[in-house]
Formats: C-alpha cells, sequence, structure tokens
C-alpha cells in the first residue's frame, strides 16, 4: 500500500511537469501546422505537383492525428493529476493511437493506474516532439525547396523564352536581308527549339521543376546555336575561302592536341574535316549550291566543336 | 503569539553579538543564493528569448519570400496575406528581442548584485572576527544591521532598484502575456496595414525591376574561325 502511494505520488508529480511541456509543445505545433495548412493549401499549391500534394497532404493529416492523439490525452492526465485516478475507458481509447508503428498492443499493459499514466503522459510528450521535430520541419523544409526550385524555374523559363524570342528574330532578320539564301541548319536548329519549348510547356504544366530546369537549359544552348550558325553560315557564304582556311587550321590545331596529349581522334573529328572538304567543294563548284554548301560548312564546325569538346573532357 | 510561543521568548536567553552576527551572516548567505539563482533564471530566461526572437525572424523570411512568390506568379491577395504574417513574426521578434534584452539586463543587475553581496558579506566576516577579537562588537552589529537591511529586500533595498524591478516585472509580464498570445497564432497579432501594403508595393517594384533588367542571353557565336584565337 505504501508503495503504491509512493508510486502514484510520484506519478502525480511527473505528469504535473509534463503536462505543461505536452501543452506547450501541442500550442507550438498547432500554430505552425495551419501557417503550413495555408501555405500548402494557398500560398504554394499553384506551385505544388500533384505528387508533391499528395506527400505534404499525407505528412500533414499524420501530423496533425498525432497531435489529436496528444490532445485525446490531456483531459486523462489533468484528471490523474488532479485526482490520481486514470479512467479505463479513456486509457483503453487513446493507448492504440499513441502505439509506435511496431508496436503490438497486447504487449503494452500495465500493473497499475499510475504506470499507465505515466505511460500515456511519455508518449503524449513523445508525439508531440515528433511532429515538432520531425514532421513539421520536413514539411517546412518540402514547401521551401518547391518554392525556390519555382522560383529559379520561373527565371530559367523566362531567359530560355528571351534568348529564343531574340534568335528566332535574327533568323527571320537574316532571311529577310538575305532572301536568296537558305539557312537550313539554323532553320532546322529552330524547329528542334520549339519542340523543345512545346516540351518545356508540358513540364511547367506537371510543374516537375528538375525537367523544367533542363529543358530551360536545352532551349537556351539551342537558341544560341541558332544564332551562332547562322552567323556562321552568312560568313561563309561572303568569304568562303577565308572560312575554309580557319577552319582547316583550327582541325590541324586540333589534330596535334590530340596527339600531344596521346589520344585517338574521335570519329566525329574525321566526319567534320569531311564535312568542312565537302563543303569546300560545293562552294567552289561552278554553280554552287549555297544552300547546302552552308549547311555542310556549319555541320562541320558543329563536329569540330565536338571533337574539341571530347578533347577537353580527356577522351 | 501564542502564549507557548510568548513563553518561550522570555524563557530563551538574550542572544550574544556572536550569535547575532552569525545570524546576520547567514541571512546575507541566503540572499547571495537567491541572488544568483535568480540571475540564472534570467539568464536563461534571456537564451529562451533570444532563440524565440530568432524563430521569428525565421518565419518573418519564409513569409517574406512567399510573398515574392505570390507577386511572381500575380496572386496579389495571397502576398498581401503572407505579407501580414511577415508583418506579425517581425513584430513578434521585436518584442521577443526587447524582453530578452530586458532579461539580459537583469541578469547582470542580479549578477552585479549578487557580487556585491560576497564582498559585503567577506567584509562583514572579517570586520566581524577582527572586532570580535578586540571588544568593539557594537560596531560590528551596527554594521551587519545595515548591511542585513540593504540586503534583505530583493533589489538593494533603495525604493528606486524596488520600484524598477515592479517596472521591469510589469513590462514582462505584458510581453511575456503579448508573446503568449503569438504562439496561438499569427491572427492574434494585428499587423500594421499600412505598413504592410508598403512592403507589398516595394516587393513589387523589386520584382519588375529585377524582371525588366533581367539580362538578354548572348547569343554566343560559335565559329570555326573564332575557336582558332
Amino acid at each position: 500500500m505504501l508503495f503504491w502511494n509512493r508510486e502514484a505520488r510520484e506519478a502525480r508529480q511527473f505528469i504535473t511537469e509534463t503536462l505543461d511541456d505536452i501543452v506547450s509543445v501541442l500550442d507550438e505545433c498547432t500554430a505552425a501546422l495551419n501557417d503550413l495548412r495555408f501555405r500548402a493549401d494557398t500560398v504554394l499549391r499553384p506551385r505544388l505537383a500533384q505528387g508533391d500534394i499528395q506527400k505534404v497532404e499525407t505528412v500533414i493529416q499524420q501530423a496533425e492525428e498525432n497531435l489529436n492523439a496528444c490532445r485525446k490525452t490531456l483531459p486523462l492526465l489533468q484528471e490523474f493529476a488532479r485526482s490520481g485516478r486514470l479512467s479505463h475507458e479513456g486509457f483503453r481509447s487513446v493507448k492504440p493511437l499513441l502505439l509506435h508503428e511496431d508496436e503490438d498492443s497486447r504487449q503494452v499493459s500495465f500493473d497499475t493506474a499510475p504506470q499507465a499514466a505515466r505511460w500515456l503522459a511519455e508518449r503524449a510528450l513523445e508525439f508531440a516532439r515528433y511532429v515538432k521535430e520531425t514532421q513539421i520541419p520536413w514539411l517546412e523544409e518540402a514547401l521551401n525547396y518547391v518554392r525556390e526550385s519555382a522560383s529559379s524555374s520561373d527565371e530559367l523559363v523566362e531567359e530560355a523564352n528571351s534568348a529564343r524570342q531574340e534568335a528566332l528574330q535574327h533568323l527571320r532578320e537574316l532571311q529577310s536581308r538575305h532572301p536568296q539564301l537558305r539557312f537550313s541548319f539554323s532553320e532546322e536548329l529552330a524547329e528542334e527549339m520549339e519542340q523543345l519549348w512545346d516540351q518545356l510547356q508540358d513540364a511547367l504544366k506537371r510543374r516537375v521543376y528538375s525537367e523544367i530546369q533542363d529543358i530551360a537549359g536545352r532551349v537556351k544552348q539551342t537558341a544560341e546555336a541558332v544564332t551562332g550558325s547562322a552567323e556562321e553560315a552568312l560568313a561563309f557564304y561572303r568569304d568562303p575561302n577565308e572560312k575554309l582556311m580557319e577552319g582547316r587550321a583550327f582541325l590541324d590545331r586540333l589534330e596535334q592536341e590530340y596527339r600531344r596529349a596521346e589520344l585517338e581522334l574521335p570519329e566525329v573529328f574525321f566526319e567534320s574535316r569531311r564535312a568542312l572538304e565537302n563543303a569546300a567543294i560545293e562552294a567552289k563548284s561552278p554553280e554552287p549550291n549555297w544552300d547546302e554548301a552552308m549547311r555542310l560548312y556549319n555541320i562541320a564546325s558543329g563536329l569540330a566543336q565536338e571533337a574539341a569538346a571530347l578533347l577537353e573532357e580527356g577522351h | 503569539m501564542g502564549v507557548w510561543r510568548r513563553l518561550k521568548a522570555i524563557l530563551a536567553k538574550p542572544k550574544t553579538p556572536e550569535q547575532q552576527a552569525q545570524e546576520q551572516i547567514a541571512a546575507i548567505e541566503a540572499s547571495i543564493v537567491s541572488m544568483s539563482s535568480a540571475a540564472q533564471q534570467s539568464a536563461s530566461e534571456a537564451l529562451r528569448l533570444r532563440n524565440e526572437a530568432e524563430e521569428q525572424r525565421r518565419r518573418e523570411r519564409t513569409w517574406e519570400e512567399d510573398a515574392r512568390d505570390c507577386i511572381r506568379r500575380g496572386d496579389e491577395a495571397a502576398a498581401r496575406e503572407c505579407l501580414r504574417r511577415a508583418e506579425s513574426a517581425r513584430l513578434a521578434a521585436e518584442r521577443a528581442e526587447k524582453l530578452a534584452q530586458a532579461a539580459e539586463k537583469d541578469a547582470d543587475e542580479k549578477m552585479r548584485r549578487t557580487a556585491q553581496l560576497r564582498a559585503e558579506l567577506e567584509a562583514l566576516r572579517a570586520q566581524t572576527n577582527l572586532l570580535s577579537s578586540s571588544g568593539q562588537f557594537a560596531d560590528a552589529e551596527a554594521a551587519a544591521s545595515r548591511a542585513r537591511a540593504e540586503l534583505s529586500t530583493p533589489g538593494i533595498g533603495s525604493l528606486d532598484a524596488l520600484q524598477a524591478d515592479v517596472e521591469s516585472r510589469q513590462l514582462e509580464a505584458e510581453v511575456q502575456s503579448q508573446l503568449a498570445d503569438q504562439t496561438l497564432g499569427t491572427e492574434t497579432t494585428k499587423p500594421d496595414e499600412s505598413s504592410v501594403a508598403r512592403r507589398f508595393d516595394a516587393l513589387k517594384a523589386e520584382i519588375e525591376g529585377k524582371r525588366k533588367n533581367t539580362p538578354h542571353s548572348d547569343a554566343s557565336e560559335r565559329r570555326l574561325s573564332e575557336r582558332d584565337d
């Protein structure tokens, strides 16, 4: 009897002290979850992909369930702290809510009410702290990550669109200034760029930011290639001998660099040289097909660039 | 006073000056313990408030970033709501910072008083030892009484210090109550609508300015001839 009294007294003391902690953590978590719910449902909703919405919703619900379980223990604990009595029915209804995932309910049993009440208080505090220290930080981090990804994607998409518009405009201007010429290589690149732009729109609808950023980068690169290749083709048309000489000199030096690095020349190098020589043949023919000659020159240039990149990478 | 107590008091022998001095020293020692403990409490409260302020600043930044994102997407209503919450967090952070400063000041003051008490206690002990051997105990007793009178109040003993303590506690209670409201949700703190509107306009201008200044991509010209350089 004496032992029971001491056990009950100690349990009541422990619960009285723990109750303040539980209530404080509960209040804090309730406010934080309200904020997170507002951010997920209103502020960042247009930024979240379907999968993100489901994940965030699941974690918010789990956190709310954990907090509700803690809230349900409060009156039981308050009553125990006040009178030393624990409602059997109340304990039975709350116990399953406070079990760990891998815990068997049958193995969680107590000989005395103070033991059961102590377990309730410990579990309620543990669950509330889990929400505070694990679930809320996860939600905050996830929402911040989505916002930052979306925000940087916006900037990349704006830059890609701006580069795309400029490239198309530049190509149109060159075409109108030189109606006798066709910039077929650049036009093909422009088509490829437009296809990428369509893919980008699709990725934007799905809000998959890694994909958006990847495609936006490729749109920007292709836009640069459209402008660069059109200018390059025009320069070749204006002075084919000079450009052929420069191209050959570049390939010769590239070959020397490969030899110095004791690397085998890649196939793209030979393809580039062949394309360059074919461009020379076409340009020097009595009636040159400038469309074809410029296209071959662009191809040679592109392949030489690939070969130079391979050398840089050490292949 | 009960009969037995009175009887006990009558029957009790009068205290010797040494006993009285020892009692006074014990009282000062007790004051030192309680003052030192109060200083520690204030210091830990200051730390808690600094953490609270930091947390509120973090919330302010989050809401402001959210507002920025809403403005970029053209959702002005959501942006204003985010800024309202950012403003509430800012106010809460400022309050927590002020309170932390007050708690730090209080802790410093209590530490100072503890040190002062220790010094006076040492002086009193030394004087007591000296005078008890030279027979001038009456003077020592008077000095001890003065010291005790000064040290037995929560403050140093002066009314000003006591009043300052009362005011500081009132301020503390007021801010604590405001902070308690704050933790229950940002809705309880009404931010100043005009400052929310100003912040909204500033953010909008900043974002629009940034858009206008976005550099156009320089199409890098990749020509065989240029690679030669």
